[in-house]
């Protein structure tokens, strides 16, 4: 048994409060709540949304109905003194609630260990410009881009990079503000809209007409690391994943560009050090082997609920057993029952996401999708 | 006779037999790109790809020899080296990237 195995966790939720909000989160942290609860592990879970599962009277042992912010977790962490705490099970919200709790000294103040990926990896993967760096170190190709903390920094970078040009938000939330500029006025308008609520805003290179292909990777902490699933979306780059139509397994890719990509991913996965699952996006040129890392994510997402949809791995309930210390070769492979965990899922059929636009909700808007 | 012997797929299933070892039947073959392998003595575990239906009897090693590798799922043997000399083999094929084309060995 693992010495250092937690006897209370605290579980950071998604924060969403609509019905239905954010559901890939209240399925990975539920997920989570069962894998502690098979450890027989004491759970505390913060969550606002009464109409989760993962609120459910069944899953954790204790439930804060209190927003996911530190002021809120702080005097969670106070009273109910957990040594340990879960970041990636809640998203954006809840990883950068972590981020910040860390930030300001709660964790050490407490004693609580983050379980997953630690705190620098996460770092590491959020703010931009730490990322490129740590991707450079082992060669491994980023959009050129330059980080802008004022608007008018965005310009000048832009006028640098050339039009047009794609505008991400650092630790956005679902890509929420980042999207493509053709001309100064749009840039302008979106960083002045996007550093109200950022510290800093990334212009890189746009890469029009490029593939765009993510892969799903698990890591545990003896360095074992697999990629459980890729998938390809229809829609080419600048139209968020979120928003596109995702087939899994990829379908235009040659072995050797689907091997080519695994073993980056698995290269940076090692890298940053991240422990349990993330994601991580491509842009793959089509026509050379040209490729971007556009982004990794330390953490559960939209993605990973499909991937585990699409293959049967159970991504998050495997995440939350490897921060505990389990290895890939210990855990059961769920979908036979005989096999180990340590595997990649090979698909011989496919699965596709299409989003659904109930625009009939919103009769007053345009019925024309994008980000605002 | 010393000389340095990798043997790898129906290469290992020979060295295995030419030390002294058995074979059988396996009654699912491995026969995919996807096959856990676990090095002995570690939790160390590496994706292989693999397209066998026989494998070594990891008893019937004689005693110089020891297992190198073994899968993950059935517990099956992936590999075997000798204690003291420079022979060696595996099951899988130890290749970096998976295709029907020429490539280098990874090792």
């Amino acid at each position: 048994m693992n010495p250092r195995k937690p006897k209370k966790v605290l579980l950071l939720g998604s924060g969403a409060l609509k019905i239905g909000e954010a559901g890939e989160f209240d399925y990975s942290g539920s997920q989570a709540i069962k894998a502690l609860k098979d450890e027989g592990t004491h759970t505390v879970l913060v969550n606002p949304n009464i109409a989760t599962i993962q609120t459910s009277d069944h899953l954790a042992d204790e439930i804060y109905f209190l927003p996911v912010t530190v002021p809120f977790v702080e005097r969670i962490i106070e009273k109910e003194r957990p040594d340990a705490i879960m970041l990636g099970f809640g998203g954006q919200t809840a990883l950068n609630c972590g981020l910040e709790l860390d930030r300001c000294g709660v964790l050490a103040k407490f004693g609580v260990r983050v379980l997953g990926s630690p705190i620098r990896a996460i770092r590491d993967t959020e703010d931009r410009d730490l990322f490129v760096r740590r991707l450079t170190e082992i060669d491994v190709c980023v959009p050129r881009s330059l980080v802008a903390s004022t608007p008018q920094d965005a310009l000048r970078a832009a006028g640098e990079i050339g039009y047009p040009v794609m505008l991400r938000v650092a630790f956005a939330l679902g890509g929420l503000g980042s999207g493509i500029c053709s001309n100064a006025d749009e840039v302008a308008e979106r960083a002045t809209k996007a550093l109200a609520h950022s510290p800093q805003v990334l212009v890189e290179e746009y890469l029009t007409g490029w593939k765009e292909v993510e892969y799903e990777v698990v890591r545990d902490s003896y360095d074992n690391c697999v990629t459980v699933c890729n998938m390809e979306n229809m829609d080419p780059m600048g139209i968020h994943t979120g928003e596109s139509i995702v087939v899994a397994p990829s379908q235009t890719l040659t072995n050797s560009e689907y091997h080519m990509l695994r073993q980056i991913a698995i290269r940076v996965v090692r890298h940053l050090g991240i422990l349990g699952e993330c994601n991580i996006q491509f842009a793959l040129n089509p026509r050379s082997h040209d490729y971007r890392v556009i982004e990794v994510n330390a953490r559960l997402s939209r993605s990973s609920a499909l991937a585990s949809k699409a293959t049967g791995y159970p991504l998050a309930f495997i995440a939350a057993k490897l921060s505990l210390g389990h290895s890939l070769t210990d855990l059961q492979n769920s979908v036979t029952g005989v096999t180990k965990a340590c595997f990649e899922p090979a698909m011989d059929y496919i699965v596709v996401k299409i989003p659904r636009w109930d625009l009939q909700k919103s009769a007053m808007q345009p019925s024309k999708s994008g980000q605002p | 006779m010393g000389v340095p012997t990798l043997g790898i797929c129906l290469g290992h299933q020979i060295l295995a037999l030419a030390a002294g070892a058995d074979t059988y039947k396996l009654k699912f073959g491995h026969r995919s790109q996807n096959q856990p392998c676990i090095e002995a003595g570690t939790k160390r575990c590496y994706i292989t790809s693999q397209n066998h239906g026989y494998a070594v009897r990891q008893e019937s090693l004689p005693d110089d020899w020891e297992p190198w590798f073994v899968n993950a799922n059935d517990r099956t043997n992936e590999g075997i080296r000798h204690r003291r000399k420079p022979f060696l083999s595996v099951q899988f094929h130890p290749r970096s990237i998976t295709r029907p084309s020429r490539h280098s060995l990874s090792f």
